[in-house]
């Protein structure tokens, strides 16, 4: 086995995630993979940090959708009491 | 019209006929690049069992009468793929690039890895690998290719200001309310970086959680089911229920502050946060976490039980009168070892668990 494997595993059973994650994104140790392995580390590291903020930026729109839809409804709500409290009002000075 | 679409139909049989624009798509040039001649091994291994068994031969240079024009069906195929991930990477500019990897770190997952890269080994030779990358994925996995493609262009959307209009609503919203983020301020003073990330995600998480509250009230109706109680109800529970409204606007409102760009340090740890959230949810089938796929990559290395895998395969197809075959042993070996196979961190490792695996001699 490459001596860049046998480190690696090294890593994952000794080390932490960030510890791996550091060692793959290591220059050095970069250019010791085989080409094709190089570009899958490069370009998962891509597709995690689009996945943080293409992805996040879609989650948070849906959120923001469904907090807009809530404070409008609230806001109804709001309303409707508003309402009976008037009315209230006036039957209280029509009973006196 | 019908003379114009039959001189679309001709130009488009003789753009065929004439084959690939671009020379380094010619089936020649494929093979002669490493990358190119493991993408086309890709489309072929998808094809069928007769695909896997033309690879073979390909790498063997004893092509048979029929596996031109195969290979010609693959290549066209493998241009069609390439073509769609050019079009893909017309829009991550250079710009687009660094601003991916300059966006805020996320603590404890995301420590400028990107930055790394760019930084270590150049924006150019980055994004080239990055390229590479997602040939590959638009030839292994084209759905994963679509996910990209509508990330890349959100963050395009976003940073162009496409979602300027929700933003506003969100702080008038805010602003009606009288809202301060007092809390946040707090939080900013806190000079420990941990310190400081934790009291985030403690703000973000209990803010989630009020949110979640009142969306639970709403779903359950319990708007209607106040009105009608009202309408019959004393002065003070309208006014103690319009007080109560009141507290669940302003929870809302606090929610949707954090996903704005005031402070990027409490969107990033919203998103994050919402992140987690969406995952647990989809956590059924959903592909191998970094961490997942690298603890089954690590203990998936183990030479001696391959072999005792090997031998125990051997003998069941020399019991049932068959020759073993190395190739279909070792990809049947890899796909059994590395599990499910989606997402990138799982593609990765069982890539790297194939190299390993490449280098295992199995005694015939």
């Amino acid at each position: 086995m490459d001596d860049i494997y046998v480190q690696l595993k090294g890593v994952i059973d000794r080390g932490t995630e960030q510890d791996v994650r550091a060692f793959l994104s290591n220059p050095d140790n970069l250019a010791k993979f085989p080409q094709s392995i190089q570009a899958e580390i490069v370009g998962s590291f891509f597709e995690e940090r689009l996945d943080d903020t293409g992805g996040g930026i879609g989650i948070v729109e849906r959120y923001k959708d469904q907090g807009i839809k809530m404070a409008n409804e609230l806001e109804g709500g709001k309303r409707a009491v508003e309402d009976a409290i008037k009315a209230k009002d006036i039957q209280e000075k029509l009973a006196e | 019209m019908a003379i114009e679409e039959l001189k679309k139909a001709k130009r488009e049989i003789q753009e065929q006929e004439a084959g690939p624009k671009d020379p380094t798509l010619e089936l020649g040039a494929i093979t002669q690049d490493p990358h190119r001649s493991e993408l086309l091994n890709h489309i072929l291994e998808q094809d069928s069992d007769e695909g896997a068994q033309l690879k073979e031969r390909l790498a063997k240079n004893e092509l048979r009468e029929g596996d031109i024009g195969r290979l010609e069906r693959a290549r066209q195929k493998l241009e069609e793929r390439i073509h769609a991930t050019k079009k893909l990477l017309e829009s991550l500019t250079a710009e687009q690039l660094a601003n991916i990897a300059d966006a805020e770190n996320i603590p404890g997952k995301d420590e400028g890895y990107m930055k790394s890269f760019v930084n270590g080994i150049g924006a150019d030779r980055t994004r080239a690998l990055i390229e590479k990358h997602i040939e590959l994925v638009a030839v292994k996995a084209p759905d994963r290719l679509k996910e990209i493609e509508e990330r890349i262009r959100r963050v395009e959307a976003y940073q162009q200001g496409e979602y300027r209009t929700k933003d506003e609503q969100v702080e008038a919203l805010y602003q009606k309310y009288g809202l301060k983020d007092s809390n946040v301020a707090e939080i900013f003073q806190i000079q420990d970086n941990t310190k400081r990330a934790d009291a985030l995600r403690g703000l973000v998480k209990e803010r989630m959680s009020r949110f979640g509250r009142v969306a639970n009230f709403l779903t359950g109706g319990m708007l209607a089911t106040d009105r009608a109680t009202l309408l019959l109800g004393q002065r003070s529970a309208m006014e103690e229920k319009l007080n109560e409204l009141n507290g669940y606007l302003a929870d809302v409102g606090g929610a949707l502050n954090l996903s704005l760009d005031e402070h990027k340090e409490v969107r990033q740890t919203f998103v994050h946060e919402l992140k987690n959230e969406n995952d647990a949810e989809a956590k059924e089938g959903a592909p191998l976490s970094f961490a997942e796929a690298a603890q089954l990559f690590s203990q998936n290395i183990d030479a001696e039980a391959a072999n005792d895998e090997w031998e125990q395969y051997k003998a069941e197809q020399r019991k049932a009168s068959k020759r073993p075959d190395e190739a279909k042993f070792r990809a049947a070996y890899l796909k059994k070892r590395m599990g499910r196979a989606r997402g990138s961190w799982s593609s990765l490792f069982g890539s790297m668990f194939e190299d390993v695996l490449k280098g295992y001699k199995f005694v015939a």
